[in-house]
């Protein structure tokens, strides 16, 4: 009651001039009271009546900054109080000096200086929009007004610095809505590493959306590498198999035009290659087998697969497939067809590169333990025990590892033997080692 | 929720733990729950398929029904014939989808099928699908809503975003909408439970990740209406961000835990295996009241294989939790020493013929970048040979995969090419960190497989670097020293029985003091170092480090573009030896070697030719 006096006392004073009544003020509610002393220019007492009562000064102060704004116009009119031709610099100073002092604006409580900086850019004042604009933290408030500003450069760095990457989607969306291209991609270009994030994020929504856009953003950036990458990923999807190959020699030439590239055009190169070479396959047996789409190593077991073994061997030797690699490959294929004699044959063609174990551990890992149990012979013999082992040759093993006296190879044998006949001769021989 | 918690002092009893997972959970499914009563009527749900598995870990169908659902299709091309007027959509903001659904929308008008369209965004609404609805011209048809899905509750202590590829996504692709979202729900985090006292990390990532926290926690104040909490945490001591990138050699190891081979072997997705449905005998437990988890929204109208899909968790079966956490090094060691060995020539040359075998091209991948990033890089024209054997293997179409890997700096050649030697290098400093930290151990100095004395067990030999960083915060002695195992030697048996860990003996928690003590191992490591403490408004006269010491607390460890199981075993392992600190697992999502390599692989080709045992 005694606040309510006071407050009344102060409204009536006669350089105010309020003369209202307690149920009027009641009625009317204090806040809305300080929205009448605002519309008056009556800030300071406003504030005073605000603080008074413990209620938030921010919309008497964001009143007052946006009066402030309006009256110190430069060149509004001449001799106005106010001091009116205020540099931008002094009225911005003002402004956040009084907010900070009285707790408001960014920090505590609701004004925000986007807000104000939008009064300040409506008002026709853009460099204090942009001093304003400065303080305010909260980058979701502070983009959309650079961007109405046309300050897109400024929006484009904030979007990024904010973190939110919608944020920095909105800016890109708007920019590539009301901006010719060319000036969209130098912007994103001229803003160097800082807007690095926005650049990546537009590729993936181009790569989505709009690939022409890419295509176009890569070449302006003599970005030869990303180029050919965009090429052979388009090829990767092409049905037309000329079609494909066209865009893949594409890609070749983007890659042979970065010197540090060599590697990838060869690539490239040999993959057109062998795409042509697949279409010829593919030809030779009938379309029967589909070539199309393999890779080298897998053309190659195919072409054995099809009898078309010259085939293969002139391939081992085009694509400089190492011998230890040519016999892996053909090991793989002829045990896919468990084509047992060829792979006899093949296996004493001469002394294999890559021994025989793995002969033994291949024909074992695909279930052809009896197949495998043939070729132990041809390994090392300190290991021929454990490898006999793995084909299930019991028998074999047991004499390995009697050879040598070892008694454990021999217990492991009997542990896993599945037939009692055999384990007890493995028996006998333990008992004699 | 866990009935089987035995009195063993290692676990942690729910509402004892400094973070109550069931919260979240609660917090994930009642804004579901409002989302989904925003459209009124029975609904048709059209769901993301990526989401299925996030959301039955915090919702099952019943509830679903409950609150008006009355079918599910997965939200994919082809037409969809919807029962109900309603249908509302609810997916992650991926432009694929948007354009789905446009055709859906379309479809229907045409043939004058009316329904009225809501789309559900999770986490949040998004700017660029908007603007495809857009160009896609049925903006107007739809209404678009938020669910803001953060962590979801995996087990008692960890929890996660379950945000596929977010390793790729931040730094091959540049897109940081999963940093952005991890502030957002470690920012949940800190509503809940106070500000993180002191937040440490290392690396580029980890320290915008903590930036972005501290600003976007300033700026919520003056958002109204949310409740707020400014005061610092009592029951968090600190939140160590470990950045995927910043230990890329742990992934590329094959785990050796009983829940990690899992995941190497079949891979774990959302807890859930997937397994032929004839290996899989029933779950037979008596787990009555349980029983929805295990069948949770699996009743949408597609089935594609016969695949029944079995859920690993402590809750639905007990013998899990004393399995997950064991080495399996019986199995053979695998990759795992890989590290040690593959500096050599020798070791290249043997990759060259594992590629010859045609073993897995995952697999291969994987230690061409550990032999790449443990020694620095591979001589130029070693690498050049190894990629054209691995091209002509597997396929010239992963030549992208390659670049991929380059650019991330996980594949180089040393001395690298002219251009690039100028960029900001993540070389780690592979051989001296192997000192300083510990990186190595020898077998007898590391206890054994079944009675570890450091982390290192989980490997059999190698602690994780990821691991080591979050001791030097949290457990400091043990990146000096192993612990003192004197008193157990007797139980040198294969037993498997963990729970013979209790019997360690354990550390009183020391004060969180940031990187103390290992300042200079830890500036070797490229990116900067983050050590900062939050004070909050109200600070009180204590400062953090001086809580009593019967109080536990807790720290948080997130992993910023995912964590593995056998990380996350590590982690608990810590735990067990810790007096008066707990560990809260929280990540981006769980990843393995094979994970992380997939998602640089091209996407799968509807069509593909198999040949003779052919390239998988």
């Amino acid at each position: 009651m005694g606040q309510t006096l006071k407050v009344l006392n102060a409204i009536r004073y006669y350089e105010i001039g309020i003369p209202m009544t307690y149920q009027q003020y009641t009625l009317l509610s204090p806040d809305q009271l300080l929205t009448r002393l605002t519309s008056r220019s009556l800030h300071l007492l406003a504030l005073r009546i605000a603080n008074y009562l413990s209620l938030k000064p921010d919309p008497i102060l964001k009143h007052w900054a946006c009066a402030k704004i309006a009256q110190t116009r430069p060149g509004g009119g001449l001799g106005t109080a106010g001091g009116s031709g205020e540099s931008d610099e002094a009225v911005a100073r003002g402004i956040i000096e009084k907010f900070e002092a009285m707790g408001a604006g960014a920090g505590s409580a609701g004004v925000s200086y986007a807000e104000i900086a939008k009064k300040a850019w409506e008002s026709g004042r853009t460099g204090l929009a942009t001093m304003l604009l400065d303080h305010e933290t909260r980058a979701a408030e502070q983009v959309p007004l650079l961007l109405g500003m046309r300050e897109d450069g400024r929006a484009l760095e904030k979007a990024v610095d904010s973190g939110d990457t919608d944020l920095v989607y909105q800016v890109l969306l708007n920019l590539h809505k009301r901006l010719p291209l060319g000036d969209f991609f130098k912007l994103i270009e001229d803003g160097g590493p800082k807007v690095a994030p926005a650049s990546k994020l537009l590729q993936l929504y181009a790569r989505d959306q709009n690939r022409e856009m890419l295509r176009d953003f890569f070449y302006s950036d003599d970005r030869r590498v990303d180029s050919g990458l965009l090429l052979l990923e388009e090829a990767s999807t092409q049905e037309d198999i000329s079609a494909r190959f066209n865009s893949t020699k594409a890609a070749q030439k983007f890659f042979s035009e970065d010197r540090e590239r060599g590697f990838e055009a060869r690539m490239v190169e040999e993959s057109a290659k062998l795409l042509a070479l697949q279409q010829t396959l593919e030809k030779d047996v009938d379309g029967k087998a589909p070539f199309v789409g393999l890779s080298v190593s897998d053309t190659i077991m195919l072409c054995i697969q099809c009898g078309l073994s010259k085939r293969a061997e002139r391939m081992r030797g085009e694509w400089k497939v190492s011998d230890r690699q040519y016999w892996w490959l053909k090991l793989r294929a002829l045990t896919e067809m468990k084509a047992w004699d060829e792979l006899d044959a093949f296996s004493k063609s001469k002394k294999s590169p890559i021994g025989y174990e793995p002969f033994v551990r291949h024909l074992v890992s695909k279930g052809y333990g009896k197949q495998a149990g043939a070729y132990v012979a041809r390994c090392d013999p300190a290991k021929r025990g454990e490898l006999y082992l793995s084909c299930g040759e019991y028998r074999a093993a047991g004499r390995e590892f009697k050879e040598k006296g070892d008694a454990a190879g021999l217990s492991e044998a009997i542990r896993l033997c599945p037939d009692n006949l055999t384990k007890r001769e493995l028996q006998g021989l333990l008992s004699s080692v | 929720m866990p009935a089987s918690v035995n009195s063993d002092d290692t676990s942690v009893k729910p509402e004892e733990s400094g973070i109550d997972v069931l919260a979240l959970k609660e917090l994930a499914k009642r804004s579901l729950l409002e989302a989904l009563n925003s459209v009124n009527g029975s609904k048709t749900l059209v769901l993301d398929p990526s989401l299925v598995g996030p959301l039955g870990l915090v919702t099952d169908v019943a509830f679903l029904k409950q609150n008006g659902l009355d079918k599910m299709f997965w939200l994919e091309s082809g037409p969809l014939n919807a029962p109900t007027p309603n249908i509302v959509y609810l997916c992650r903001p991926k432009i694929k989808y948007a354009k789905i659904i446009a055709d859906h929308i379309r479809k229907h008008t045409a043939a004058g099928d009316k329904h009225i369209y809501t789309l559900i965004l999770t986490p949040r609404t998004s700017t660029l699908i908007s603007q495809v609805l857009e160009e896609e011209g049925v903006l107007g048809e739809i209404t678009i809503l938020p669910y803001n899905l953060q962590f979801i509750p995996l087990e008692d202590d960890v929890i996660s975003l379950e945000h596929e590829n977010a390793f790729k996504e931040i730094w091959l692709d540049g897109d940081e909408t999963a940093l952005y979202n991890s502030a957002q729900a470690l920012l949940t985090i800190q509503r809940l439970y106070g500000l993180f006292p002191r937040i440490l990390g290392k690396g580029e990532h980890a320290e915008r990740l903590a930036r972005l926290l501290i600003r976007l926690n300033s700026q919520q104040i003056t958002t109204p209406g949310l409740p707020v909490s400014q005061g610092v945490s009592e029951k968090i001591d600190s939140l160590i961000i470990v950045e995927r990138r910043a230990d890329m050699v742990t992934p590329m190891l094959t785990q050796l835990t009983y829940e990690g081979l899992i995941d190497e072997l079949v891979g774990v997705s959302n807890t859930y295996v997937e397994l032929p449905a004839n290996i899989v005998s029933p779950p037979s437990q008596a787990n009555t009241s349980g029983d929805t988890t295990s069948q949770a929204l699996n009743t949408t109208p597609v089935q594609a294989e016969k695949k029944k899909k079995y859920q690993l968790s402590s809750a639905t079966d007990p013998l899990f939790k004393e399995l997950r956490d064991v080495n399996f090094a019986v199995l053979g060691s695998l990759l795992s020493s890989t590290a040690k060995r593959l500096s050599s020539d020798y070791e290249l040359t043997h990759l060259e013929d594992l590629v010859a075998e045609g073993a897995d091209r995952r697999t291969i991948l994987r230690m061409m970048v550990l032999a790449s990033v443990v020694s620095g890089g591979i001589k130029v024209k070693q690498l050049e040979s190894l990629k054209r054997v691995f091209l002509q293997t597997y396929g010239y179409e992963l030549l992208p995969t390659l670049l991929s890997l380059e650019s991330l700096q996980l594949l180089q050649s040393n001395p690298l090419p002219p251009s690039q030697a100028h960029l900001p290098s993540m070389k780690l400093p592979f051989t001296a960190l192997r000192k300083q930290l510990r990186l190595l151990i020898e077998e007898s100095e590391g206890g054994t497989d079944a009675m570890p004395n450091d982390i290192s067990y989980v490997y059999s030999g190698y602690a994780p670097l990821s691991i080591r960083l979050v001791q030097c915060v949290a457990q400091m002695n043990a990146v000096l020293a192993s612990f003192n195992a004197s008193d157990s030697g007797k139980g040198k048996g294969k037993g498997k029985d963990v729970s013979q860990a209790s019997e360690m003996p354990k550390m009183n928690a020391h004060p969180i003091v940031g990187w103390k003590g290992f300042e200079d191992v830890i500036n070797t490591i490229p990116g900067p170092t983050v050590d900062i403490t939050q004070t909050g408004i109200e600070s009180k006269a204590q400062g953090p480090s001086l809580f009593p010491k019967e109080q536990s607390t807790t720290t948080v460890v997130f992993f910023l573009g995912g964590c593995t199981f056998t990380e996350i075993t590590a982690i608990r392992w810590m735990a067990k030896r810790t007096r008066g600190r707990r560990f809260m697992i929280a990540t981006t999502g769980v990843v393995s070697g094979n994970s992380l390599i997939e998602s640089l692989l091209p996407a799968a080709k509807p069509k593909t030719a198999k040949v003779a045992g052919g390239s998988s």
